[in-house]
C-alpha cells in the first residue's frame, strides 16, 4: 500500500496516494478534468495541454494527466488563469482543425434537420428511420416534401461534385412511403399536468404542438378556420399539397393527444387574457400572416381586385370565386404563381405582371416553367400605376413599362418607370399577390398587448421566441413575416423548448452547440471534391404533362409524381457524407461549447492532408488531427503493432502509416481501437452511409468471437445497430476488442440468408423421424444456449459435440482475438465429446458449428445459425444475431461475462434459444431464468448464475479447460466478410 | 580514434589503469533536431523513439535512458572538467561571481568587429565583452542590442549592457544565457524582423507534440508575417504578447517554454517598433520590404550605373554620369536593396 498524504484541490483537504496523479486525485472527487490526449488504456502523454491546472509555487501551469500530487500541493482546477489556457488551448486546436462538424444541409434548414442522418437511412432503405429521424425536428414531412423550397440543397457539397443532392424529393419520399405504413406517431412525453394553449393551427402551431406534447405539455391549438395547416392548406393549392396526405400528417400529430378548437378566432372568439385565466400556463401566438399586401396605388379597395392569399383562401373553401375571362396575377413569388395556376383552373385566361425580369422573380424556377406550362401569359418589366374602374367596379390596370436600373439592397437591380410608358389593360379579376403581412387586430382589445413592429409582426426574441407580455410566445410568419413553411417549423420547435424551460420555471435560454464549418459553397473549390467521386446525374421527379395536370380531376389531381424506391435510395446513395462522423461524440466540439472557444480568435492557416480511405474499415481524415497521438499510442502501446506514427514535425506533425502509405500495407488487423480514441473525426470506421452518423443508444453487451468475453458497446440507432465500440474501463481483455467485436455487426446488416419454409415445424418433424440424433454445437455459445443444446440432445436420445480445430497458433497480438481456443470446462460437464468424423447419425443438428459434407454424410441436417454454415441442409433455421442475445458466457479464464440484447428493428425475429425451446417442444428454454436455475443444480460451480444483480463478469468456481477449437459458423462467415474486403482474417 | 587510443592505453574500458574501475564513452551521433537538446528528448532520440519530450518527474536522474538513472551534461561542462581536476575546485570558484562560478563561452557574432569563440570570465558585463572583445560596431551604425542565448533566447537593449554576465541577471532581463549564442545588432536591424527570424526556425523545429508550441509559435509567426508585410493591427500586438505568455505557460519542455522569448523580449524593449510598423506602416530600421521604398538621392548620385547593372527586376534608370537622370521604378522594384549594397557614394535613400 502506498503512502497517503494530504493536498488541497480548490480549497479542500483532500487525501489521497501519493503515487496518484492530479487528474486521478480530481475526478475522484468529482472535478472533471478535460483531455484529448489521455486514456485510461494509455500512459500519460502530456501533449494537449488542455488538463492543465494551477499549482501554487509551480512556475508554469502543470498538465493534470501526468503531474503526480505531491504532500500539501495546492491545486486550482478553474482558476482564471486554467480557463483562460484551456481556451486558449482550445482556440489554437481549432484554429487548425477543418471539416464541417455539422453538413450544410443541415445547418441551412432552417429546422435544422439532421439530413445527412435520414438520407443515410434511406440509402440503406430504411425509410422509416429516416422518418423517426426527421420527426425528431420536422413534424411535417409530408408536408415540405412537397413544397419546401429546399434551401439545403443550395448548399449541398455534392453540388461541388457534380449537382446537389434531390434532398427535398427523398424526404417525401421517405415520408410518403412511411405515412403509407404507420404514420408514425411520436410518442408524448411524461404528462407535466401544465397546458399551452397554441394559437394558429399551421405549421408552427402543430410543430409546436409535437414537441410540447413530446415534453409532456398538455396542447390545445385555436384555430380561426375550419380546418389546419395554415397556409399549407389555405396559401397552397392542392395540386401541390393533397389534402389527404395532410390531413393523415397533421392526424398523426393530433393522435399524440393535441386537443383542437376549430373556428375559434382570437380577438373574436376568446382573448390571451381569456386563455391565461383558463389555466393555460402559456400561450403561443402563431397567427400567421394572412393579410394580403396593398400595392399601394389608386382604387385597389374597390371589388374586382382580390388579394392572392385572401383569393387562395377563398378557392380553398369552397367559396364561389367571380374570375371572369380574363385575370391579371401581379407578383413574381410562389404565391404569384400558385394564383395564376389556380384561375387558370378556374377557367380564365391569365396574364402575369411582373416589374422585373424573370432572372429576378424569386419563386422557385420549376414553379415558373410549369405555370407558363399551363397556359398563363407572362409580362415582365410592367407595373400597375392604378386600377381602372368602371360603376365602382374594377375593369383592369393602367400600368407602366419598366426598366432595370441599380441594384437595391437585396442585390437585385431597381426597376424605374420609363416615362410615358402608360397604358390600359382590361381584366375581369386583378390579385395582387405581392406578398402577406400578419394581421395584428386581433389583439387590439387585449389588456397586455405584446409589442410589435412597423411590419406588423410581433417583437420576439429569436433565439428565444419570448415576445413582451410574460408567458406569450411568438412564433412562424407572424413574428419573422412571412416565410417559408419549414422555417416556421423550426420556430414552432425552438417556442415549444423555450416553453418547457419558461413551464420549468428555468431561465429561458436555447444554446447552441459549437461547429465548424469549411465554408459556404460558393467559396470552395469544385477541384477540391469533384475528382474523389463517381460523378452521377440527380434523380428528377416526374412531373405530369400540362395538359394532364389541367384536366386531371378538372385540375385539381397531384401534379408531381415523386421518385421511385430505387431511385430514391439511389439518390441517397449520392451523399458524400461531408458531415463529420464525429458529430454526436466529439470531444473538441463538446469542449469547445463548454468553453466558449472560437477558431477565428487565433486564425491562420490549417494543414490540408486529404482523407484517406485505402483501408476498407478505417479511414484517416488527417486535417480533423488534432496530434493528441492516443492513435499511436494505443497502436503500439496497448496493441503493439506500430501501424501508426507521427510523420514530419512542428506545425506540419500528421498522424499515419509511415511514408503516406496507406494502413493496409501495415500491420494493422483492423482492430479499430485508434477510432474508440480519437476525440475528433480523424479516425473512424470507413463504413460511409452504415454509421449514418447518428445519435445513438448504447447496450453493453459481450461478445462471443471468441473465449474472451469482452465487452462490447453496442450503438443503436433508430431500431439498427450501426456501431460497435470497446468499452473504456471494463475489466475483461484491457477494453480492447478485435475487429470481429468491432465489425461483424456488418453480417446482420448485410444479406440476411433465408431460411427453410416453416423450418421450426420441418425440424421438428425431422427430429421426431431421427433414429439417431447428434447435436454439434459451437464452442462459442452462451451458457444458456449450450445448456438448451444439451437438452436438445438429451430428449432425442442423442449425444451433443463440439467442434475442434487447430488451436492458436502462438503469433497473437496482444488484445487481439483469442484464435481457436475455447473453455470447453462447461460442454465437459454437460457431457458433450470432441467431434469426430467417424460419429455417424442420421440427423445432425448443427448449433453455429460447422460440418464438412464428408463428415455428415447420411445425416439429415438441421442448422441453427444467423449466417449460412454452407452446407446443404434438410433444414435450416435462420435466428438473430448473437449480437442480439441474452445471456451469460464463459471465458477461457472460468469467469463468466453477460449479454444484454440491444432493442432493434429485428431482421430476424427467431433467437438461438428460441429455435431449440421449439425444436424440443420446451418453452421453458426460453426462459433464461430458468436455464439458470437449472444450470445451477446441474453446474454447482455456476451457481452464481442464480444471483446476477448487474454486474459484467461474474467469477465462478468453474476450472478452465482450454481445448483447441473450430471457429463458430459466424466466425467463418466473419473471415469469409474480411476476405471480400480484401483483408485477412481467421 | 581518440576513443580507441585511449582504450588501447588503458584510459578507458575495463578496469582502468589495472584498477577495478570500469568506464567507457560511446558517442551516438543525433539527427540534428533542435528539440533534441531537450534532455528528456534527446534521451528518447537515443533510445531509438521519435525525439520528443517527456514528462518529468521521473527526471533522467531516476529513471532516464533506457528506464535507468541518467546524468545528463553539455559537452561544455564536461570540457571544464580536466582543469578543476587540474587546478582545483576552489581556483574555478575564484573566477565569476557570488553565484554564477567560472567561466562561459560565447559564440559572439553579428555586428561586431572581433567575432568568434570567446570564454570570458562570468560577471563581464555585457558591454565590456561587445567593446574589449568584439572591438565595438563594425558598422557605421551604432550597437542597439544583443540576443542572448540563441534562437530561443531574448533580445537585451543597449540600456542594459551593463548587465553582468550571469544567470539571474541575464534571466531577469528575459533572454537567457542558453547555448551561449550572442548575435549582435546594429540600428539597421528591425527587431521584428528579428522575432519573426528566430520564431520562424523555433517553430519548424518544434517537434509537434504540444499544442501551445505546435500551433501556437506558428500563429506567432503568421501574426508577426503580418505586421512585417504592414498588415498588422494593434490587436495583433497583443494577441502576440497573450500568445507568448500562454505558450511559456503551457508546453512540456524547454523549446516551447522558451520559444516565444524573441518576441517577448523585443515586444518589451522595442515595443515602439512593433507599434510603427502597425500604426505609421513604417520600418524604423528599413529592412520589411512590404515596409519600405528605394529613392535615388539624385543630389548625392555619381550615375555610375552600378545599381542598373545589379537591379534584379530592371527598374532604374538613367543617363551615364548624368545623376538627375536616374530613377527607381517603385512599381517594378522588390525592394530587395541590392542597389544599396552596391551604391558607393550612398545615393539610395531606403525609407
Amino acid at each position: 500500500m502506498s503512502d497517503q498524504i494530504t493536498i488541497t484541490l480548490n480549497g479542500q483537504k483532500v487525501e489521497t496516494s501519493a503515487e496518484a496523479t492530479i487528474r486521478e486525485v480530481a475526478e475522484a472527487n468529482g472535478t472533471k478534468i478535460p483531455t484529448f490526449c489521455h486514456d485510461d488504456r494509455l500512459k500519460p502523454f502530456a501533449a494537449c495541454f488542455l488538463c492543465v491546472v494551477e499549482v501554487e509555487g509551480a512556475r508554469t501551469l502543470l498538465p493534470a494527466c501526468s503531474t503526480r500530487v505531491a504532500p500539501d500541493m495546492v491545486i486550482h482546477t478553474d482558476s482564471e488563469k486554467v480557463h483562460t489556457s484551456r481556451r486558449m488551448a482550445l482556440d489554437l486546436t481549432l484554429s487548425d482543425h477543418a471539416g464541417d462538424c455539422i453538413a450544410p444541409c443541415e445547418s441551412t434548414c432552417p429546422a435544422n434537420i439532421d439530413i445527412q442522418g435520414y438520407v443515410a437511412h434511406i440509402a440503406n432503405g430504411n425509410f422509416e428511420s429516416a422518418v423517426r429521424l426527421i420527426k425528431r425536428r420536422n413534424p411535417l414531412p409530408v408536408v415540405c416534401g412537397r413544397i419546401c423550397p429546399h434551401p439545403c440543397e443550395s448548399e449541398c457539397r455534392r453540388a461541388l461534385v457534380d449537382e446537389a443532392i434531390a434532398i427535398n424529393p427523398l424526404k417525401r419520399f421517405s415520408s410518403e412511403y412511411e405515412l403509407e405504413q404507420g404514420p408514425f406517431v411520436v410518442p408524448p412525453g411524461e404528462e407535466t399536468g401544465k397546458k399551452v394553449a397554441v394559437i394558429g393551427g399551421g405549421p408552427a402551431g402543430l410543430a409546436a404542438a409535437q414537441f410540447l406534447r413530446e415534453l409532456g405539455h398538455g396542447v390545445e391549438i385555436f384555430e380561426a378556420l375550419p380546418e389546419l395547416g395554415g397556409m399549407a392548406r389555405y396559401g397552397i393549392p392542392r395540386f401541390r399539397m393533397p389534402w389527404d396526405l395532410m390531413d393523415r400528417e397533421i392526424k398523426a400529430i393530433l393522435d399524440m393527444g393535441v386537443t383542437v378548437h376549430h373556428n375559434q378566432r382570437l380577438g373574436t372568439d376568446f382573448s390571451v387574457q381569456d386563455l391565461k385565466d383558463r389555466g393555460f400556463g402559456a400561450v403561443l401566438l402563431a397567427i400567421g400572416a394572412h393579410k394580403p399586401k396593398p400595392m399601394r396605388i389608386e382604387n385597389e379597395d374597390v371589388p374586382g381586385v382580390m388579394g392572392g392569399v385572401d383569393f387562395l383562401r377563398e378557392v380553398v373553401l369552397g367559396n364561389e370565386v367571380e374570375v371572369g375571362k380574363s385575370v391579371a396575377v401581379i407578383g413574381g413569388g410562389d404565391t404569384a404563381m400558385d394564383c395564376c395556376r389556380v384561375a387558370r383552373r378556374l377557367g380564365a385566361d391569365v396574364t402575369l405582371l411582373y416589374r422585373r425580369t424573370q432572372a429576378e422573380m424569386p419563386s422557385l424556377p420549376i414553379e415558373q416553367e410549369e405555370t407558363e406550362e399551363e397556359g398563363v401569359e407572362f409580362r415582365f418589366l410592367t407595373a400597375p400605376v392604378e386600377v381602372l374602374m368602371e360603376n365602382g367596379k374594377s375593369v383592369g390596370l393602367k400600368v407602366i413599362t419598366m426598366e432595370l436600373g441599380e441594384p437595391d439592397a437585396s442585390g437585385r437591380r431597381r426597376p424605374v418607370p420609363i416615362e410615358g410608358s402608360e397604358e390600359d389593360l382590361n381584366f375581369d379579376l386583378v390579385i395582387p399577390a405581392i406578398g402577406q403581412d400578419p394581421d395584428l387586430s386581433c389583439i387590439d382589445n387585449e389588456a397586455e398587448k405584446p409589442e410589435t413592429t412597423r411590419w406588423r409582426t410581433f417583437i420576439y426574441d429569436e433565439n428565444t421566441c419570448v415576445t413582451s407580455v410574460d408567458g406569450v410566445f411568438a412564433a412562424g410568419d407572424c413574428a419573422f413575416g412571412p416565410d417559408i413553411v419549414i422555417r416556421a417549423v423550426g420556430e414552432g420547435r425552438k417556442a415549444a423548448l423555450a416553453i418547457d424551460q419558461y413551464l420549468n420555471g428555468a431561465e429561458v435560454k436555447l444554446e447552441k452547440e459549437y461547429a465548424i464549418s469549411r465554408g459556404r459553397l460558393a467559396d470552395l473549390e469544385m477541384a477540391d471534391y469533384s475528382p474523389r467521386f463517381v460523378h452521377k446525374k440527380r434523380a428528377l421527379e416526374s412531373v405530369q404533362p400540362a395538359e394532364v395536370r389541367l384536366t386531371n380531376e378538372d385540375g385539381w389531381a397531384p401534379i408531381n409524381m415523386g421518385l421511385e424506391q430505387v431511385q430514391a435510395m439511389a439518390e441517397a446513395s449520392r451523399c458524400i457524407e461531408c458531415g463529420c462522423n464525429a458529430r454526436f461524440d466529439c470531444d473538441l466540439r463538446n469542449y469547445a461549447t463548454e468553453y466558449g472557444a472560437d477558431e477565428s480568435r487565433i486564425a491562420g492557416d490549417k494543414r490540408n492532408y486529404e482523407e484517406d480511405t485505402r483501408h476498407p474499415l478505417i479511414k484517416i481524415e488527417s486535417d480533423k488531427c488534432i496530434t493528441c497521438a492516443s492513435c499511436v499510442r494505443i497502436c503500439s502501446e496497448v496493441r503493439e503493432i506500430n501501424a501508426l506514427s507521427f510523420i514530419k514535425r512542428g506545425f506540419s506533425t500528421k498522424i499515419g502509416p509511415v511514408f503516406g502509405e496507406a494502413l493496409t500495407t501495415t500491420e494493422c488487423d483492423a482492430c479499430g481501437m485508434c477510432t474508440d480514441v480519437c476525440p475528433t473525426g480523424t479516425l473512424s470506421a470507413n463504413t460511409g452511409k452504415e454509421t449514418g452518423p447518428w445519435i445513438s443508444n448504447t447496450t453493453v453487451t459481450t461478445c462471443t468471437s471468441c473465449s474472451k468475453g469482452c465487452g462490447l458497446e453496442i450503438h443503436v440507432a433508430e431500431g439498427n445497430v450501426v456501431k460497435v465500440r470497446s468499452v473504456n474501463g471494463d475489466p475483461v481483455n484491457g477494453a480492447s476488442i478485435c475487429a470481429e467485436g468491432r465489425f461483424n455487426y456488418q453480417l446482420m446488416n448485410g444479406e440476411i440468408p433465408s431460411g427453410s419454409p416453416n423450418a421450426l415445424e420441418l425440424g421438428r418433424n425431422i427430429l421426431f423421424e431421427a433414429q439417431k440424433v447428434v447435436v454439434l454445437v459451437s464452442p462459442q455459445l452462451t451458457v444458456e444456449e449450450t445448456f438448451a443444446a444439451a437438452r436438445l440432445a438429451r430428449d432425442n436420445g442423442g449425444d451433443i459435440y463440439y467442434a475442434t480445430g487447430t488451436g492458436i497458433t502462438g503469433e497473437e497480438k496482444p488484445f487481439g482475438k483469442m484464435r481457436g481456443e475455447g473453455n470447453i470446462a462447461l460442454l465437459n460437464r454437460l457431457g458433450a465429446k470432441r467431434w469426430s468424423p467417424g460419429v455417424r447419425a442420421d440427423c445432425i443438428v448443427l448449433v453455429d458449428a460447422p460440418v464438412s459434407a464428408q463428415d455428415a454424410e447420411g445425416a439429415k441436417i438441421i442448422s441453427i445459425s444467423s449466417v449460412d454454415l454452407n452446407i446443404e441442409s434438410a433444414c435450416r433455421i435462420i435466428v438473430s444475431d448473437p449480437l442480439l442475445a441474452s445471456g451469460t458466457f464463459l471465458n477461457r479464464d472460468g469467469s463468466l461475462t453477460v449479454l444484454n440484447a440491444a432493442v432493434v428493428n429485428a431482421p430476424v425475429e427467431v433467437t438461438m434459444l428460441s429455435a431449440i425451446a421449439a425444436l424440443t417442444g420446451q418453452k421453458s428454454l426460453t426462459d433464461i431464468g430458468f436455464i439458470r436455475a437449472e444450470l445451477a443444480k446441474e453446474v454447482s460451480e455456476l451457481a452464481a448464475l442464480t444471483k446476477l444483480n448487474g454486474e459484467r463478469v461474474i467469477e465462478t468456481a468453474l476450472k478452465p479447460e482450454p481445448a483447441p477449437v473450430a471457429l463458430s459458423g459466424r466466425g467463418q462467415a466473419f473471415a469469409a466478410h474480411m476476405q471480400g474486403k480484401g483483408l485477412s482474417w481467421s | 580514434m581518440e576513443l580507441e587510443q585511449a582504450r588501447n592505453a588503458g584510459f578507458l574500458g575495463k578496469n582502468i589503469l589495472g584498477s577495478d574501475f570500469s568506464f567507457d564513452i560511446k558517442i551516438k551521433q543525433g539527427a540534428g533536431a533542435f528539440v533534441c537538446g531537450e534532455e528528456t528528448a534527446l534521451l528518447a532520440s537515443i533510445e531509438g523513439e521519435r525525439g520528443m519530450p517527456r514528462i518529468r518527474p521521473p527526471f533522467p536522474a531516476i529513471k532516464g535512458l533506457f528506464a535507468s538513472p541518467t546524468i545528463i551534461n553539455n559537452v561544455e561542462t564536461l570540457s571544464n572538467l580536466p582543469w578543476i581536476i587540474n587546478n582545483g575546485g576552489a581556483a574555478y570558484a575564484a573566477i565569476g561571481t557570488e553565484k554564477s562560478k567560472g567561466t562561459k563561452v560565447f559564440a559572439l557574432a553579428g555586428a561586431v568587429k572581433n567575432g568568434g569563440l570567446v570564454e570570458v570570465p562570468m560577471g563581464m558585463t555585457i558591454r565590456q565583452m561587445l567593446e574589449e572583445i568584439g572591438g565595438g560596431s563594425a558598422t557605421k551604425h551604432p550597437i542597439k542590442a544583443v540576443q542572448l542565448g540563441g534562437p530561443s533566447g531574448g533580445c537585451i537593449p543597449e540600456s542594459l549592457f551593463d548587465t553582468p554576465i550571469e544567470y539571474e541577471a541575464i534571466n531577469a532581463t528575459g533572454a537567457i544565457m542558453g547555448s551561449g549564442g550572442m548575435i549582435v545588432m546594429d540600428e539597421k536591424t528591425c527587431m521584428v524582423d528579428v522575432a519573426k527570424f528566430f520564431l520562424d526556425f523555433t517553430q519548424l523545429e518544434s517537434c509537434g507534440k504540444c499544442t501551445f508550441c505546435r500551433i501556437g509559435t506558428v500563429r506567432m509567426k503568421e501574426i508577426l508575417t503580418r505586421i512585417c508585410d504592414g498588415e498588422g493591427t494593434m490587436a495583433d500586438i497583443d494577441t502576440l504578447e497573450e500568445l507568448g505568455e500562454q505558450i511559456k505557460d503551457a508546453s512540456l519542455c524547454g523549446l516551447g517554454q522558451t520559444a516565444p522569448n524573441p518576441v517577448l523580449t523585443t515586444l518589451k524593449y522595442f515595443r515602439a517598433e512593433y507599434e510603427a510598423h502597425v500604426k505609421d506602416q513604417r520600418c524604423p530600421a528599413g529592412v520589411c520590404k512590404g515596409l519600405i521604398s528605394h529613392t535615388i538621392i539624385q543630389d548625392d548620385c555619381t550615375g555610375c550605373s552600378i545599381c542598373e547593372r545589379y537591379c534584379p527586376v530592371d527598374c532604374i534608370e538613367g543617363e551615364l554620369k548624368k545623376p538627375e537622370t536616374w530613377v527607381i521604378d517603385k512599381d517594378v522594384c522588390i525592394n530587395c536593396g541590392m542597389c544599396v549594397e552596391v551604391c558607393k557614394p550612398d545615393a539610395i535613400l531606403v525609407a
